[in-house]
């Protein structure tokens, strides 16, 4: 039995540690902002009785801000906490510690008007178009539910006609608005989630690896199609992904993360120029290019993953570090800026 | 081609699937050859026919699949004229496989290392100690505590320990050639990288042909010898990777290559193609890829010849056509 | 595993203890039991002298406490019609008999069923397949009592080959038998189809194929011993169930089971001996609860080891 259970006091005794900020070092405005963001979950039971066995520490700590037209791409392996983050930041889950600023409040103290506002700001696209549509509806009631819902001085017509030009923005045809999602690709599936999610002008949208369920040649005009989009209407993507080819062309900022935590922070044009931690290294290496020449050193690691329940001591990378040090088993590396735009939590660079 | 060094030869393979709407030709008149020891990549989107070619090779077909046509040549002899009971002679024994999905591929209920050591009774009757050998493979396949690890059963291990048990059965009877359909794409990037060196390990010790079967170009640049794209159940071009990747002859596999976004740097706009795979009922006469081609013209109605590029790269266009 | 018991065993009790107590408010409160015993024209003292032999008079609180206490030494109490005979006694009987049938129907049901489900599996779409459907679905929509009568008519009346009614030797079981099985024959056949069908179709039989094994060996290995899981599952509940309810059937039959002796003792308003009979039921279908659970855990691995 591993019952999955949220742990309890979702936040509520953790007070704002530091002032929020309003506008990041670019100037752009904040929507949001996590400080020593975790999540924690109950898990098993030892012995008979229900006491958890242990926590799951999917999340364990991470600082970072959204600001209006900027992506973040997460990336990690299927354990490092990145879903978890996700849900967080869609407000599925609440923080077991730290904060998460929504324009500079606390997302877990919101008012009931504060909470739709946030629903409406934030929302989400999934990695598999086939079964986050559900079938039976169509596809004008699959991309009007959201208006129905939270606008309700909107009338049938006015609906329909929002419909029809969200349906243009991404690239369909009115005469779709008739028709069910089995009538459809999997890329046209997923431009109807995102005409879903675009239809209350959110300020952030959750991308779950948004382009891995399409078929290789279906991936670049979706791609292409969230960067118009974002360009268009200024909105703040947070992209989830495991590709990291796919998250260089969509992010200005990388997040590497790995037990929970982040191991490297960065804008992608210097990450993907010069990766400084070793799983950064590590992943990038993974990355398989079709190119022949300069390809970069491939790295392989050893061993797996270490279980999120008891995360080794000191930096979490350390067992299959291919350049670990006697320090890394005995202090955890804080995420320090080694360059303007450039951070990363290693003792390599001190 | 008559090289005495072809150990897989398959001529104009037709496998055909009934569907409630019709016939499905998934595999439409495929060919190709595999040199011994050399890996080759089929590589293609969901619905290329791909995986179907590979199941049709070891006649693992769906319920409602059937070889309609073609010759399937291993070591001189054809195995689509072999009778059921025959083909569970060569399955495992000379032409063994590794599945996509390491959690469904081992039967839940029995012990992983019971898994490897059954493969080894049924084919080698009298190997003295099949429980050993099966241990001797997990350590081969670097399965940490390989005595103990025989014992857990398939949950009790990661996706990454699992696809090696899956790789240790591959391997349990030193078959000549083996077919991966996709043994990565349900793991993660550091952990497919393992396996990828693993498999390369084992192809140098049991001087191994692999067919293996991905959409990710990626890891057919890294690891195959020559590669066979597929499109809407035909290969559209096929040759060694170096040649095929970086003088692409056809429109599909040139706009693909183009299309995948990298690390190296980041355009303003993925060069994309335009339209999607044709539905499997809907098939175009001529071209496949023709109603997304850039280049199409009026021969494109027909279905164009395979067409020598090179000695060793074939393209199926028009374009190549002199 | 060991945990995996315990957690099962102490989950099951506490059910024991919720049914328990759910009877004892049903009888209880629901109809004053001292009113039905009584003949019409009794008097208001007779009334009070019988609820005060029953102990109706007590506070219901005492009345739990010392009905659980009985239930704890597996006391059931005395039966108000055939005095002096305590319903423990009266029950142990007809419970052998009930087993006896519910096993013999379950022997019929498990080796006509499963064949049945597994032979269609085996030869999905193919003749074979739509014979033993319609086998299937015609066990499902027969009403058992019909089916007894036809049964007794056709074998015992016309043919004269086997007893109507009664217990006795092998040949009184297989008419009780056969129709207290046909429901679950059906059931199990339609089970037993469906999850072969998922598992022919799973990955790990194409893996079994592709290392060479003959067909039959992934058939009776490999897919067997998964299609059985929801089996086992489906087999110990209608056991249970099979004991239960099977009061049409020994009606018909005249066997002397508890569903007799629950029919005899509701047309005599024996309301102690109902009220064990039910509570011996709710005992069995737990019980059989906790053993498919723990059999789960054997078949199972993944159940064993969490």
């Amino acid at each position: 039995m591993t019952a999955m259970k949220s742990s309890s006091t979702p936040g509520g005794g953790a007070a704002v540690a530091m002032p929020p900020q309003t506008t990041s070092m670019s100037g752009r405005k904040v929507l949001l902002e996590a400080q020593n963001l975790k999540k924690h979950f109950a898990v098993g039971r030892a012995g008979f009785l229900g006491k958890p066995a242990g926590h799951v520490r999917a999340v364990d700590g991470v600082d970072f801000t959204i600001s209006a037209g900027q992506t973040i791409a997460l990336a990690g392996e299927s354990g490092c906490g990145k879903t978890t983050l996700g849900n967080v930041l869609l407000r599925l889950e609440l923080p077991t510690e730290g904060a998460l600023l929504w324009e500079g409040k606390d997302i877990v103290t919101l008012t009931k008007e504060e909470r739709q506002g946030y629903r409406r700001s934030v929302q989400a696209v999934f990695q598999d178009p086939w079964s986050s549509l559900d079938g039976r509806m169509k596809v004008q009631d699959l991309v009007g539910e959201p208006l129905v819902i939270n606008e309700k001085q909107m009338s049938r017509a006015q609906v329909l006609e929002r419909v029809a030009e969200l349906m243009d923005q991404v690239g369909l045809q009115e005469v779709h608005m008739e028709r069910f999602p089995h009538e459809f690709s999997g890329g046209q599936r997923q431009r109807i989630a995102v005409a879903r999610a675009l239809s209350l002008n959110p300020k952030v949208i959750i991308l779950d690896e948004p382009v891995s369920a399409l078929d290789v040649s279906i991936r670049a005009q979706v791609m292409n199609l969230l960067k118009e989009l974002q360009e268009k209407y200024n909105m703040a993507y947070f992209m989830i992904s495991h590709n990291l080819a796919t998250a260089r062309f969509i992010s200005d900022t990388v997040a590497i993360m790995y037990l929970g935590r982040f191991a490297e922070y960065a804008e992608s044009e210097l990450f993907f120029k010069k990766p400084l931690h070793p799983y950064s290294q590590a992943l990038v290496s993974a990355s398989l290019p079709v190119e022949f020449e300069n390809r970069r050193q491939r790295i392989v690691l050893q061993g797996e993953v270490p279980s999120p329940i008891n995360p080794p001591s000191g930096c979490r990378f350390r067992t299959r570090c291919p350049q670990v040090m006697d320090i890394c088993s005995e202090i955890q590396p804080e995420l320090m800026e080694v360059a303007r735009g450039h951070r990363v939590a290693c003792h390599l660079y001190k | 081609m008559n090289d005495k060094d072809v150990i897989l030869s398959v001529r104009n393979l037709q496998t055909h699937l009934r569907t409630r709407r019709g016939v499905v030709k998934a595999v439409d008149g495929v060919s190709f050859d595999v040199r011994r020891g050399e890996t080759l990549g089929i590589v293609g989107e969901s619905g290329s026919g791909k995986s179907m070619t590979a199941f049709s090779i070891v006649q693992l077909l769906p319920r409602v699949g059937r070889v309609v046509g073609g010759e399937v040549i291993f070591n001189g002899e054809d195995l689509l004229k072999k009778s059921p009971r025959e083909m569970e002679k060569v399955r495992g024994k000379h032409v063994s496989m590794v599945l996509q999905d390491p959690l469904t591929s081992l039967n839940p209920v029995f012990r992983t290392g019971d898994q490897i050591a059954e493969t080894i009774r049924h084919h080698l009757k009298d190997a003295p100690d099949p429980k050993g050998k099966a241990v001797e493979l997990m350590r081969q396949v670097r399965i940490p505590a390989p005595a103990t690890a025989y014992r857990y059963y398939p949950h009790q291990m990661s996706g990454g320990m699992r696809q090696r048990v899956l790789g240790a059965i591959g391997v349990s009877c030193e078959p000549e050639f083996l077919i991966a359909d996709e043994p990565t794409s349900a793991l993660d990037p550091t952990i497919q990288a393992q396996y990828l060196d693993l498999l390369k390990d084992l192809q140098k010790q049991y001087n191994l042909t692999i067919i293996f079967i991905t959409h990710d170009f990626g890891i057919v640049a890294t690891i195959c010898d020559t590669v066979a794209v597929m499109y809407a159940g035909k290969i559209v071009e096929t040759g060694p990777v170096r040649d095929v990747f970086q003088r692409p002859s056809h429109p599909y596999t040139e706009a693909l290559l183009k299309s995948l976004p990298s690390l190296e740097e980041k355009p303003k706009r993925l060069p994309s193609i335009s339209g999607q795979p044709p539905m499997p009922h809907e098939m175009p006469t001529g071209c496949r890829f023709a109603p997304r081609c850039p280049y199409k013209f009026d021969k494109c109605e027909e279905y164009p010849p395979d067409t020598h590029v090179s000695p060793t790269h074939i393209s199926a266009c028009w374009r190549s056509v002199k | 595993m060991k945990w995996y018991i315990l957690r099962r065993v102490v989950q099951s009790a506490f059910v024991l203890i919720a049914v328990t107590t759910m009877i004892f408010v049903l009888s209880n409160f629901l109809a004053d039991p001292a009113v039905i015993l009584l003949p019409e024209d009794a008097q208001k003292e007779d009334y009070e002298r019988l609820r005060h032999d029953l102990g109706l008079d007590r506070p219901a609180i005492v009345r739990y406490g010392i009905y659980m206490k009985a239930l704890a030494t597996g006391d059931l109490g005395e039966s108000i019609r055939r005095v002096g005979y305590k319903v423990t006694d009266l029950i142990w009987t007809p419970l052998g008999n009930s087993a006896k049938l519910a096993l013999a129907a379950m022997i019929f049901t498990v080796c006509t069923g499963l064949p049945l489900g597994i032979i269609a599996a085996l030869n999905r779409g193919k003749p074979l397949d739509y014979i033993s459907r319609i086998f299937a679905v015609a066990g499902l929509v027969t009403p058992g009592w019909w089916l007894g009568i036809i049964m007794i008519i056709l074998f015992s009346v016309k043919l004269r080959l086997l007893p109507a009614a009664g217990t006795g030797d092998i040949k009184h079981y297989i008419l009780p038998a056969t129709v207290l099985g046909t429901h679950a024959m059906a059931g199990l056949a339609r089970l037993a189809r469906s999850s072969m069908l998922e598992i022919l179709d799973s990955e790990y039989i194409k893996m079994a194929r592709a290392k060479g094994l003959p067909w039959r060996t992934v058939v009776w290995k490999h897919a067997l011993r998964n299609a059985l899981i929801p089996v086992v599952t489906f087999s110990g509940l209608y056991f249970a169930l099979l004991i239960t309810q099977a009061i049409t059937i020994e009606v018909v039959f005249a066997w002397p089971g508890l569903g007799r002796l629950m029919f005899d003792s509701l047309g005599s308003q024996d309301y102690v001996v109902v009220q064990g009979t039910i509570m011996l039921a709710a005992f069995i279908v737990v019980m059989f609860n906790l053993l498919v659970d723990i059999t789960y855990g054997w078949i199972d691995p993944r159940i064993r080891y969490t």
